[in-house]
């Protein structure tokens, strides 16, 4: 969890918006540092947690997570945590995404855990809203899933997890128009069909000119607020740094390096 | 357009909004048909919420307003809405519409029609649409991108919070901003800026020395001019000049 990136989007663990649908969008550069924040994030505020990893596998994250502070073993045992792993898991294009979205659907309005697990009051803990998270979409694409689809996965995501049961979901996206294959234009639809669904965007690539040691890329954050009197968006760009415990944003141009 | 829906002295048909996912515009088109013509509304939703939308109702009496939900379960996966974009036929809507007994001018608002395009083919659309466009009074679209314009308008248009609707002028008024009095730089000057006619003529005739004229350029083209160009050069003693290969240092 990166302090200054919660005063960037004005979300604390103690204090978040619900119902919002998150997308992060990768190119040419890594963004999964956001999806380890927004992991650590929630857990620490103590929502009830289902991951669909479908990139790294869970020692991954775990060993991510630890960094940042948050326990991933002790969060599944108690169950805040669902964890789908992606890579040992054989998903079937052909039959849709159906039976994922069921998945979602019943790690997320289930009761708190497969376990039943009590704390010492002896009741079941309560966690709070239900948070789902995506690394990443792509890969539903390049498993030969078609747009349409993935879309309307996401629509049913965000229908139950968001408008339903109150909670949040973020989805992260990787597209590199650098990549001449078919797949790429999908992503590039997808992204756009799922910008539309969206109500926080966070758009995150390298730098224009190439690797630079200081700063690692620049993140455009996109809000789209639905408020009762007027809905307006809002963007913002920062550049930033991934530290090894956390990462840094800025400005364009006031990297430390350079002032 | 927009004023002739609002009086409510129009023919009818099919109207199309291209934009963003915006709640408003729902609400403005819902309003327009509740508020301005005694109409039944039925709205099929796929990209907002029930309660999105009944929030920004809240104001409005909504017995003449008919919402199927769609957003829900679009697509029937967990058989918990009556309204999947499968029933998006000429059979079910007409069945869907004319749940009232008396024949009545009725508005269909569908959100969105993309949502449908993506699973219903695209000549399926149209033919319903156009059949049931004999049988509505008005249906609206929501987001999707028109490639023709046949006609198209702009209009302004504020919605306060009590939800009327005012037309702004069709020429959006810009904001006059002042014109800032221009200060005259040249106002108060210790030195002359201007020419009198003679000193302009004593100007124009005077010739500067490397302006070509007649005189000046055969002095300067035809004769070369008495003393010639000469460049002495006296070799330092730590020179390294090779008299064989005088272009040495030259490294060509």
């Amino acid at each position: 969890m990166f302090a200054e990136l919660n005063s960037i989007l004005n979300t604390f663990p103690d204090k978040f918006s619900q119902e919002e649908f998150i997308i992060i969008s990768e190119r040419r550069c890594d963004a999964s540092f956001l999806i380890h924040h927004f992991l650590s994030f929630y857990l620490r505020a103590r929502c009830k947690v289902c991951f669909l990893g479908l990139v790294q596998s869970f020692s991954h994250y775990n060993a991510v997570s630890q960094r940042l502070g948050v326990n991933l073993v002790q969060a599944k045992e108690k169950g805040q945590l669902v964890f789908l792993e992606g890579l040992q898991e054989s998903l079937d294009p052909t039959k849709g995404l159906q039976d994922l979205f069921q998945f979602v659907r019943s790690s997320c309005s289930g009761p708190s855990g497969p376990l039943g697990c009590t704390d010492r009051s002896g009741g079941p803990e309560e966690w709070g809203p239900p948070v789902l998270l995506v690394d990443d979409l792509g890969v539903l694409l390049s498993l030969g899933v078609s747009v349409g689809t993935v879309l309307d996965f996401s629509h049913y995501c965000r229908a139950t997890v968001c408008s339903r049961l109150q909670g949040n979901v973020v989805m992260l996206l990787h597209c590199d128009e650098e990549e001449d294959d078919g797949d790429d234009e999908g992503a590039e639809q997808l992204l756009k069909g799922l910008t539309h669904q969206c109500s926080l965007t966070l758009h995150v690539q390298g730098l224009p000119t190439g690797y630079c040691r200081d700063i690692h890329g620049q993140m455009e954050v996109c809000w789209r607020r639905q408020q009762a009197d007027e809905q307006h968006t809002l963007n913002k760009l920062f550049q930033y740094k991934v530290h090894d415990k956390g990462a840094s944003f800025f400005a364009r141009g006031t990297s430390s390096a350079f002032l | 357009m927009l004023l002739e829906i609002l009086q409510g002295n129009d023919s009818g048909g099919f109207l199309l909004i291209k934009g963003i996912r915006h709640v408003w515009v729902h609400l403005f088109i819902i309003t327009c048909a509740l508020l301005f013509r005694d109409e039944d509304v039925h709205v099929i939703l796929f990209e907002v919420s029930e309660q999105e939308l009944k929030d920004g109702l809240k104001e409005i009496p909504s017995q003449k307003l008919h919402i199927h939900n769609a957003y829900e379960d679009p697509l029937g996966w967990t058989n918990s809405t009556s309204f999947t974009a499968q029933h998006f036929s000429l059979n079910y809507l007409t069945q869907m519409l004319k749940l009232n007994p008396q024949p009545k001018a009725t508005t269909l608002v569908i959100d969105s029609l993309s949502w449908i395009l993506r699973h219903v083919s695209t000549t399926n659309v149209c033919s319903t649409l156009h059949q049931l466009k004999k049988e509505l009074f008005w249906v609206c679209f929501m987001p999707i991108c028109i490639r023709e314009c046949i006609f198209q308008q702009e209009h302004s248009f504020r919605i306060d919070e009590d939800l009327t609707i005012t037309v702004l002028n069709k020429t959006p008024n810009i904001e006059s901003v002042p014109e800032e009095h221009q200060m005259d730089p040249t106002a108060n000057l210790t030195f002359n800026l201007r020419l009198s006619d003679k000193e302009r003529e004593a100007k124009e005739k005077l010739l500067l020395p490397f302006m070509f004229s007649k005189d000046n350029t055969e002095k300067l083209l035809l004769h070369s001019g008495s003393g010639s160009g000469r460049i002495l050069y006296e070799p330092d003693a730590s020179d390294d000049y090779d008299q064989e290969d005088p272009d040495d240092d030259l490294d060509v």
